[in-house]
């Protein structure tokens, strides 16, 4: 593979990912069901885009595409197109992928405990990311690593090069993971869940942290994450995940302040803030099993607008506001 | 009913071992010395992060756990030195993970029935507390994992009212569910606590949850009550810094 | 749930063959009697050391016995023994180690170290002694001695099982409920400790199976003129050079019949608490 190997810079504000009409199927004996059905989504160089959304809507399926972590038995891409600074990758075979993981393309987990390994030192497991790489003008790995360990806020680099993982809390761990992530200065981070595992005070400071590193890096990064309060926070664009398909899409701040589709009003209207009291208005019902999504728009069932094409064809999507939505009651283009 | 819960001078310590093959153990403070007061039909939240001894709270006075020091009552009785059946008639709880604290091999009849009094142990009447949580008598006869999450949780409110208990203790009830199921349980919990006058504890890490369903709240930080009062008032001028610092963390909603 | 369980199971080829071979030789065993063509008994003096023939399928032995009809009956007895010390096995096994991993303290202390000990021991040893000293011992008290020396193993597993269900929070809540402690034990804890169990039981009948016919080829298991495969090996061992098939159809016998029990439990574990 000839593009990726030198790195040639990125073309400007030009899109680094560009995801159309993507559908991700699961295979489980003779039977398949779609994770993720017909998405659309792009992140360009330098943005954060954020994926939100429920158990089951896929989000995670559609974050793994990305760096094409899909499980190769279990899976397979059965639509759409899916690419990577201009190279189509969803054909890539393994090894192609393995060329842009953790130079350019970088994931960091839900649970940094288990993605660490017990037995060896942080030292150890942060100098195998490092020396991946040529040295930095013949930088000693040691020195890189406790930079690294500085660029995420952990400052006695010494005792942590030397301690395990279970000597840790969980937020220095997490702060380990993303130093990992980021040793080679990927162009885009996956970040799935990152914060759900972490208190509340811990989840502040890895959000303000991850935000920081971004601009500072001028990387591009994709949030994963079932808490929408945390949106507006850390990324310019959000993408509002339901049964599979991106139903709701635009700038964070119109996504949250005048959402388009039912599930999106339904759901912020029925979070529980600290100002909110009484009865609190609910979506009635539960998201459907990725296994069984109903016919139509998946979320008719729940729908308290619902009309007569909704449960027969599934919304294509289209401009509602100033974002994009798959729903019914906004006229197609 | 109508009992009030004083708790006082609570306190807890264990031994933690080290990490390490030869490393000394540490001397655990999970309680120090907490006190409160919850009247009959109140709704009280406990709100930390983990370390701050509020699931041991809720361990000590649910019986899973010994306290080693200070008292707590619910009306005459001691329940640090309760029976096991005499305290299943008066406290509760509902645990975290709809997936763990329903037995995956039994049928969800078989283990509501187990939890209504001998007295009134009938399917007519199973079927009432069904109706009550919003589910159908039909899910009597199913496995935990034919039903949902929420649905599991809306079960475990049921076998646990089914005692009919002077005091339900809910540890983080919704934190482990989806984001449009959580509100539906929010607001399940509210109406059935007017309906029935039970008093409730509420331990969540969510101020937004306790904001919505306790009209008292007391943040705890390292096993101590470091600020206790009112939602409203602890919410607008929160005294303590660690207050103050959650309050910060909460991610703010609307633009 | 059931219908997931079976589903599984057949697309197990090697357990289905296991089962199906149980099954065959079960119902076997259970029509022994109608089954062999000649009493067992037999002795046709005539008609010693044949090897296999139309009359005779498996040849005769030394003492012109029909060596098919005899490894009828010895099946019978061979699954009888190997059911019946199972089961006092794991009876014994399952309801020590619910007690040791559910009451903790000093029971479970106890409890352990006398699993520690029975451990300990050379099982075959201590049974050779044990049926020596009885001298000529009924094929009960065979069952009766594999069994009272083979649950330490299981006994171990179970409480294994049971320390890390104790904390589950259905646990904890049956507790709350303030249900007593047998229901919490033998309703809600033992469904959920099952499925090891299961699959250490099916193992449990081979190996007790091969345990006996060991003893009964030493002389110690099922005693003369009572057939079994074990002390028809005895007699193939003395007549290996001129009689084979008295070696051969036993020893087959017993490696198929263990080998189906050993396939039927992995497929069993695979089916109750399959690791992708």
């Amino acid at each position: 593979m000839t593009k990726t190997d030198n790195l040639a810079p990125l073309s400007v504000g030009g899109d680094l990912v560009s995801v159309q009409g993507l559908t991700v199927e699961y295979i489980s004996g003779k039977s398949a069901f779609a994770a993720v059905r017909e998405a659309n989504l792009t992140i360009r160089a330098g943005e954060t885009v954020a994926l939100v959304g429920e158990s089951g809507c896929g989000k995670t399926t559609l974050a793994l595409s990305l760096i094409g972590l899909l499980p190769s038995k279990q899976s397979r891409i059965t639509a759409g197109s899916l690419s990577f600074d201009g190279q189509d990758m969803r054909a890539a075979s393994n090894d192609d992928w393995r060329i842009l993981r953790g130079r350019r393309i970088a994931m960091v987990f839900q649970d940094p405990f288990a993605a660490l390994n017990p037995v060896l030192t942080i030292g150890h497991q942060l100098g195998e990311t490092i020396e991946l790489d040529s040295p930095k003008d013949g930088e000693p790995p040691k020195a890189r690593a406790a930079e690294l360990l500085k660029m995420v806020q952990l400052d006695e680099s010494e005792r942590i090069l030397r301690s395990y993982p279970h000597q840790m809390s969980g937020g220095q761990r997490q702060r380990v993971m993303i130093a990992m992530a980021l040793a080679r200065r990927p162009d885009l981070l996956i970040a799935d869940e990152p914060t759900t595992a972490l208190d509340v005070t811990i989840q502040d400071e890895i959000v303000k942290l991850l935000r920081r590193l971004q601009e500072e890096l001028r990387m591009a990064m994709l949030f994963v994450t079932h808490n929408v309060g945390l949106v507006q926070q850390i990324a310019a664009r959000t993408a509002v995940m339901y049964a599979g398909r991106i139903v709701e899409h635009g700038s964070s701040a119109s996504v949250l302040s005048d959402p388009q589709h039912p599930y999106t009003q339904g759901l912020l209207k029925s979070l529980p803030t600290l100002t909110s009291r009484g009865t609190l208005p609910i979506l009635e019902g539960q998201p459907p099993e990725p296994a069984h999504v109903p016919p139509g728009c998946a979320f008719h069932p729940r729908c308290p607008r619902r009309f007569e094409p909704c449960d027969k064809v599934d919304p294509a999507e289209r401009p509602s506001g100033s974002s994009l939505t798959r729903c019914h009651l906004y006229p197609e283009q | 009913m109508n009992l009030e819960l004083i708790v006082d001078n609570l306190s807890k310590t264990y031994t933690a071992e080290s990490g390490a093959l030869f490393g000394a153990s540490t001397k655990v403070h999970a309680l120090k010395n907490v006190g409160f007061r919850l009247a009959p039909g109140q709704s009280l939240g406990i709100v930390g992060e983990s370390g701050s001894g509020k699931t041991t709270l809720a361990k000590v006075l649910a019986g899973f756990a010994d306290a080693d020091g200070g008292t707590a009552r619910l009306g005459d009785h001691n329940l640090l030195s309760i029976r096991r059946h005499q305290r299943a008639r008066l406290l509760q709880m509902v645990f975290q993970d709809p997936f763990g604290s329903v037995n995956p091999k039994l049928l969800l009849g078989t283990q509501l029935r187990e939890a209504m009094p001998d007295s009134d142990n009938t399917s007519l009447a199973a079927n009432e507390l069904m109706a009550t949580v919003g589910l159908s008598g039909d899910h009597l006869a199913r496995y935990p994992h034919q039903i949902s999450g929420g649905q599991r949780q809306r079960f475990a409110i049921a076998r646990a009212l089914a005692a009919r208990p002077s005091l339900l203790i809910a540890d983080e009830p919704v934190s482990s569910l989806d984001l449009s199921v959580q509100a539906q349980i929010i607001n399940l919990l509210n109406s059935l606590r007017r309906e029935r006058g039970f008093s409730q504890i509420v331990i969540a890490h969510d101020l937004a949850v306790i904001a919505n369903t306790c009209e008292n709240v007391i943040v705890m930080k390292d096993g101590a009550a470091v600020e206790a009062g009112p939602v409203s008032d602890v919410l607008a001028k929160p005294s303590h810094a660690y207050t103050r610092r959650l309050l910060a963390a909460v991610p703010i909603m609307k633009p | 749930m059931l219908r997931l369980y079976w589903k599984r199971f057949l697309s197990n080829p090697l357990a289905v063959a296991g089962a199906l071979v149980i099954v065959a030789l079960a119902v076997s065993g259970l029509a022994a009697p109608s089954l062999a063509p000649m009493d067992p008994l037999a002795q046709d003096l005539f008609a010693r050391l044949k090897g296999p023939s139309a009359a005779h399928w498996f040849g005769t032995d030394e003492l012109g016995r029909d060596v098919f009809s005899r490894m009828i009956a010895g099946l019978r007895v061979s699954l009888l023994i190997g059911f019946m010390s199972a089961f006092i096995s794991i009876s014994i096994g399952t309801v020590l180690g619910l007690i040791a991993g559910y009451w903790r303290g000093w029971v479970d202390a106890i409890l352990m170290r006398v699993v520690d000990i029975v451990l300990c021991f050379p099982t075959l040893f201590l049974i050779l002694m044990i049926l020596a000293v009885l001298d000529k011992p009924s094929i009960y008290m065979v069952m009766a001695v594999i069994g009272l020396t083979s649950w330490a193993g299981l006994a171990r597993m179970v409480r294994g099982e049971v320390l890390s269900m104790r904390e589950r929070d259905f646990i904890l809540v049956a507790r709350g409920l303030g249900l007593s402690t047998p229901r919490i034990m033998l309703v809600h804890l033992l469904p959920n400790v099952i499925s090891p169990v299961i699959v250490a039981a099916t193992l449990t009948v081979g190996a007790a199976i091969l345990t006996e016919s060991g003893l009964s080829f030493l002389g110690l298991g099922v005693q003369p003129p009572l057939p079994s495969w074990g002390n028809i090996l005895t007699s193939g061992k003395d007549f290996i050079h001129v009689a084979w098939w008295l070696s051969l159809f036993p020893g087959l016998a017993i490696l198929v019949t263990v080998l189906a029990f050993n396939l039927l439990g992995e497929g069993l574990r695979d089916v109750l608490d399959p690791r992708l």
